[in-house]
This record gives C-alpha cells, structure tokens and sequence, in this order.
C-alpha cells in the first residue's frame, strides 16, 4: 500500500525518493505558490494554505451567505506573526468558484463580519470563545489548525498526525449555519460532534 | 476422391439451403462486426463513465492528498472484473494510489504508465486492452489525472453470448430452410422427374410412343413438348429404319446369294484358267523343248549336210575303185590283163584311196566338231572354254544357213578369254540370235554384218550382239522378249526364240540383257553376265 509521502516512518525510510517526492510536491504546490517563499515558512504551512484554499472549491456557503459573483471572497486570518499571510500569497488573486480570493488579516477588535471564511491560527486558541460567537453570528466558515478545534464548536480542523496533517469537520456545526460540504470532502475527512 | 452423386432434388436443396446459410451468414458477420464495433465504442463510453465516476470521487482524496481514500475509491473497481489497473496521479504525474488486479504468476503485472497522453482521453485499443485516462478536474482547475486499463475479454464475452443467439438462429433458419427447400424443390425438380422416368422407360421398352405428361407450362413445360416431338420423330425415323432394315436384310440375303453363285462360277472360272495356264506353261516347256529339239535336228541336218560331201565322195570313189578292180579281175582270169592295165589300176587305187582317206578325214574331223555342240546342247555342265573360239564353231555349225547367203560374222574378243559356264547356253543363245538375224534381220538382205563384241573385267563379261538389218518395230521392241512373240508365225516361226535367250541370260546365266533398235537401223541385243575366268588349255 502506498504511504502517502508525509509519513515520516516513510520518510526516513526512504530517505533517497523522500528528497524526489518533496522536489515533485515542490513542484504540485508551485502552481498556487509561484512567489517566493520566506524562510520561516514551513511546509506544512504551504499544505494548510492549500488545504484552505481547496476547502473554499468543497463548500458552498448558505443561501442567505451567497456571495455576490462580482464579489471577491474573503478569507480573513488571525495569525499575529504573519507567517501564515505568507504562506497564502501564492493564491491571492485566484479564482475559485468564478471569485477572486482576498486575504485580510484581522486583529483586534477582531471584526469579522466582512469575512466569508476565517482561519485562526492554533496560537490564537485563547481567542475561540471569544470569536465563536461572532463566527455563528456571521455564518462564516471556520477553520483552525489547533486541535479539538471542531470539538469547541469550530467547522473544519487540520490536525497534524505523524507528520500527515488531516482534516476534521464538524458537520452539525457546519449545517446548522447553513454549509454545503461536498460528499467528497466528508469522506477524506473525519467527523467530529461539538462538546 | 470420393465422388459424391447427388439427385436433381437434393442439389435443389443444397443450393436453397446454402443460399440462404450464405446470406445468413454474411448478415452474422456483418452484425458482429458493427457488434464487435459497437461492444468497443460502448467498452469506452463505460470505461469513460466509470473513470468519471472515480475521477470525481477523487478529487477531496487528490486535493487533501489523502492517499487511503484515493486508494479506497480505487479498489472499488475490483468489482469490475475487466479492470486490470488504475492509477491516479497528481497534477505532475506523481503517482497517488493505484489498483491493481492480481495477476497470474506467468502474466507481467501492469504498471502505471509514467504520464498520461492525451491520446488515451478517447481509449485506446492496444494488444487486447483498452487503455483510457482522463485528466481530473475541481473547479475547472486540473488536480490531476487517472489511468484505467481494461482487458477486452468482455468484448468476446458480450460477442459470444450474441453469438449463441446468431447460432441458435442459424440452426432454427437451416431446419426451416431444409422443409421449405423441401417443398420449394418439388415444383421444379417433380416435373423433371416426371421428365426422367418417361425418358427411362423409352429408354428401357425402346418403346417411342410414350409420351411425357405436360405438368407447367414453364421451360420444363417447354422441354417437356420438345422431349415429345423428338420422341414423334424418333418413332418415325425408328419405324423407317425398320422398314429399311428389312429392305436392307432382304437386299443382303439376295446379294450374298448372288455373291456365292458368283464366286462359285469364279471358282469354276478360276480353275479353268488354272488348268489352262498349267497346259500353257506345260505347251510352253514343251514348245521350249521342242525348239530345243528343233535346234538340235538343225544342227543334225548341218552335220548331215557338211558330212555328206565327203561321204559321197568316198562312195564314189570307192565304187569306181569296186569297178575297176572287178574289169581288172575279169581280165586277170580271162589271163589278158596286161601291165598297163594292172599300173593304171595302181594309179586308180592310190588315187581313189588318197581321196577315200582325204574325205573320211574331212568328215571325222566334221563329225569331231558338231559333236563337240552337240554334246553341250545335250548336256547342261559348267565346262573352262575360249569364248572366242566357241562363237567361230557356233558359226560353224551355222553354215549351212550362212552359205545360202552372204552374211559376214564378225567376232571381237580377246584370244585368250576362257571363263567357267555353260557353253551350251551361249550356243542356244547366239545361234538363235544369228537365226534370227538371218531369218528377219536380213529377210530382204543378201550380205549382211553382224558382230559380236566382248568385253570382260574380273567378274563380268559384257557382250554386245549388233546387226545392220531391218530392225524392229517399236510394238515388237517392246514385247520382244514375251514368248510366242513373232512375225513370222504362218512362215514357221514359234515366237520362243527371244524369250528363250531372255530366260537363259536371266535364270541360267544369271545376268541381264537388253535390246534396243528401231526400224531400218538394225538391231543391238546388250548383254552383262557374271563370269568366272579360268585358265585354258593352250
């Protein structure tokens, strides 16, 4: 069975094709970032970008939601070091869904409601309780990468698993504020309930 | 080879039956190749909806690279049997999860190829696979791409189960077929039957009234009226040919009666002419004979003739030597015999005794020489001669004819040729060549020519007889040497003459002779005879 190219038991493994599989993953990933990179970016900071980036081609926001098709979406990022706005560069400006994408970092007082999708960065865990509301409020998608996000009543999570960063979605949370999450999507993902 | 005989009827059920198996089965074929055309155009539109499908269902898997989920989507083709691969890739052809179907020990395992053409998006058919991929999109964004390889056993499959039916339908129509021919060929093949049988009991019963019975009115219909209208014409030729047969027995009969009566007069002809023909040949030997005998009394009357002479002068003198002496006796007794008288006796004695000696000489030594011919004549022995010398005592013996006349002999030859044969042959031969010249050649002639010139090599000697008489008609010249061939045949002449010399040359002899001569130019017998010299006395 292949092992997907994440693995790091596979990657120290196969040391030799490891270096041949991130110059190709290199390659795969150039398309949405074609910029360069700054060094305090990671991988899997990339694979997130990308992961937020083909969440937005799965999901359709709810009706009362729908996003005018002159209109750009706009993602909105709560990461206090930048480091993630970095990692989204390469798309900005694509097209997804016929919208431009738009990415607006949001700090305090932490005004979402011009957001069509907030990511929040696993550092800013303490702000969740804070933000929730706001994001349900504002039928916005939510996505973080700290864990038990969904469980806190967040939409879509990306946990980092032995090096392989996987996704978790809260459908009920998701449904209740009116997302479309495309069959395909639920089943590379893991359903989680909120606590 | 077998040589198979079918009827009329069973090649009308054949050529139905065929007909319609080889139609049938050209439609089968051609069917299944629009099948097997289509089978492979549907193989692709399925292939193309499965790829699809799984294209689709894959796109999460591709875009959040889940390996496990792609590899599930993937192995839900084991269902599907003919699937033997399946690949998905990444935009860059780096492989995600593949699938495939597990393979016997001997058969290569397939292996994702290392990109995907774009020639395969419409299927491609290779070494009895369809090869199909698809490029998979999100978004209208290409994410990457799937191979499927499919055998194409399905294909068969599908064509066989089609087949069975075409089969099924194939054997139903040939059955059916088979008890239509069945039917169908009795329209036809029924009024030539009909046809045959009355064609076989003329044939049979050699009976040319029968007639076919008319049963369509179609070309068998036709045949059937023109079979009939022959059998009215052979009936008529038939009953003629009778009536010329018996004519002709009858004509037979009668010639062969006269054939036998004539060949039995043939027969009493021919032994008629048989018998004739032996008494001619009979006559002939005697005439031969005859003329043998006759030639023989001439020569007789020759001696006769040429011994006569001296003979009457030996009587004479010795009965004027009686005379004297009894006038000499008479005087002695009378004692007036004087010495004058016993001297003139002496005288008269010498004289009468030298000329009784002379004349007995003569005649000996005439007698000497006939007999000599004679001899041969009479007696058919090889002998050594002078060939020369012979021809002047064959001359000899002819004198007494030749005096009568003043014929002069001229004969040219080497002296002293002598030669192993039969000299009285040659004596038959030339006296009766001489003869003839004397008796026709020079009928009107006193003092004719004649020579004889020899000619002689080692084994052949050539003789050429010439007279300067009056020749030969061309009507004689050429049947001159045919027996009883003559002019003279109230005056004497038998005809044998030529014909002897031409029989003794050819048969005695063994040579040739010829003769040429034209009327008033004399006559030339040629002959060539085979000779063998020998050494004579000298």
């Amino acid at each position: 069975m292949r092992v997907f190219p994440f693995s790091i038991s596979w990657l120290k493994r196969k040391e030799g094709i490891c270096f041949q599989l991130i110059f190709l993953y290199f390659i795969f990933f150039s398309s949405f970032f074609n910029t360069t990179y700054a060094r305090d970016i990671t991988n899997e900071d990339k694979i997130k970008a990308s992961y937020v980036f083909n969440f937005i081609r799965f999901i359709d926001w709810p009706l009362n939601q729908r996003i005018e098709s002159s209109k750009p979406i706009v993602v909105c990022v709560i990461n206090k070091n930048n480091q993630f706005i970095k990692a989204f560069s390469p798309v900005v400006g694509k097209e997804v869904k016929g919208h431009l994408l738009t990415f607006r970092k949001i700090s305090e007082p932490y005004d979402i409601s011009k957001c069509h999708l907030l990511y929040i960065d696993k550092a800013e865990k303490n702000l969740i309780s804070q933000l929730l509301p706001k994001i349900k409020k504002y039928n916005i998608l939510s996505i973080s990468d700290m864990n038990a996000f969904c469980s806190m009543g967040g939409m879509i999570g990306m946990v980092t698993k032995k090096g392989k960063v996987k996704v978790e979605i809260n459908l009920s949370v998701a449904k209740a504020a009116g997302f479309k999450i495309n069959s395909n999507l639920l089943e590379v993902a893991t359903i989680v309930s909120s606590q | 080879m077998i040589n198979i005989r079918f009827s009329i009827r069973e090649k009308l059920i054949l050529m139905i039956i065929s007909s319609i198996i080889i139609t049938l089965l050209i439609a089968i074929s051609t069917i299944s190749y629009f099948n097997i055309k289509n089978i492979k155009t549907r193989a692709i539109e399925n292939i193309t909806v499965l790829g699809d499908v799984i294209a689709e269902r894959s796109t999460a898997a591709l875009a959040f690279m889940d390996t496990l989920q792609a590899e599930k989507n993937l192995n839900a083709l084991k269902h599907m049997k003919h699937i033997e691969l399946a690949c998905l890739y990444t935009n860059d052809f780096v492989i995600v999860a593949d699938y495939k179907r597990p393979a016997d020990k001997d058969i290569e395992q397939l292996k994702c190829l290392d990109k995907v053409e774009n020639n395969l998006f419409k299927g491609v058919y290779k070494e009895h696979q369809l090869h199909w991929g698809a490029e998979i999109i999100l978004d209208n964004s290409k994410i990457g791409f799937i191979y499927i390889v499919a055998n194409d056993s399905f294909v068969f499959e599908e064509f066989y189960e089609g087949m069975e039916q075409y089969i099924i339908i194939l054997i139903v129509v040939i059955i059916l077929s088979y008890f239509i021919a069945n039917r169908i060929q009795n329209f036809i093949s029924k009024p030539i039957l009909q046809l045959k049988n009355t064609a076989g009991k003329v044939a049979i019963k050699k009976d040319f009234t029968i007639r076919a019975e008319k049963s369509s009115d179609d070309e068998i219909g036709d045949l059937t009226d023109t079979f009939n209208a022959m059998l009215e014409q052979t009936e008529k030729y038939e009953n003629t040919l009778i009536d010329q047969k018996e004519q002709l027995q009858l004509n037979q009969e009668t010639l062969e009666l006269k054939v036998k009566q004539r060949t039995n007069k043939l027969q009493i002809l021919n032994d008629e002419i048989t018998e004739t023909l032996n008494q001619v040949e009979s006559m002939q030997a005697q005439l031969i004979e005859s003329e043998k005998m006759a030639s023989l009394g001439g020569l007789v009357a020759g001696i006769a003739h040429e011994v006569n002479t001296p003979i009457g002068i030996c009587l004479t003198a010795s009965s004027f030597l009686k005379e004297r002496y009894e006038q000499l006796q008479k005087a002695y007794k009378k004692d007036v015999m004087t010495q004058d008288d016993f001297e003139d006796f002496l005288t008269i004695v010498q004289d009468s005794s030298d000329m009784i000696l002379k004349n007995i000489q003569r005649a000996t030594e005439i007698v000497q020489n006939f007999k000599k011919v004679a001899v041969d004549q009479s007696v058919e022995d090889k002998r050594c001669f002078n060939i020369k010398d012979y021809f002047f005592e064959i001359i000899k013996s002819l004198n007494p004819k030749l005096k009568q006349h003043h014929h002069v002999i001229e004969v040219n030859s080497d002296d002293n040729l002598f030669i192993n044969s039969y000299p009285g042959a040659f004596y038959q031969v030339f006296s009766n060549l001489i003869i003839n010249s004397i008796v026709h050649g020079f009928e009107s002639i006193d003092a004719g020519h004649i020579s004889i010139n020899v000619v002689c090599d080692e084994s052949n000697m050539s003789i050429e007889y010439h007279d300067n008489g009056q020749g030969m008609s061309p009507e004689i010249l050429n049947s001159v040497f045919e027996p009883f061939v003559t002019t003279k045949r109230n005056k004497g002449g038998t005809g044998l003459g030529a014909h002897i010399i031409y029989n003794i040359i050819t048969q005695q002899l063994h040579g040739t002779i010829s003769c040429c001569s034209e009327f008033g130019e004399g006559v030339m017998f040629k002959m060539t005879i085979p000779v063998v010299l020998c050494e004579g006395e000298n």
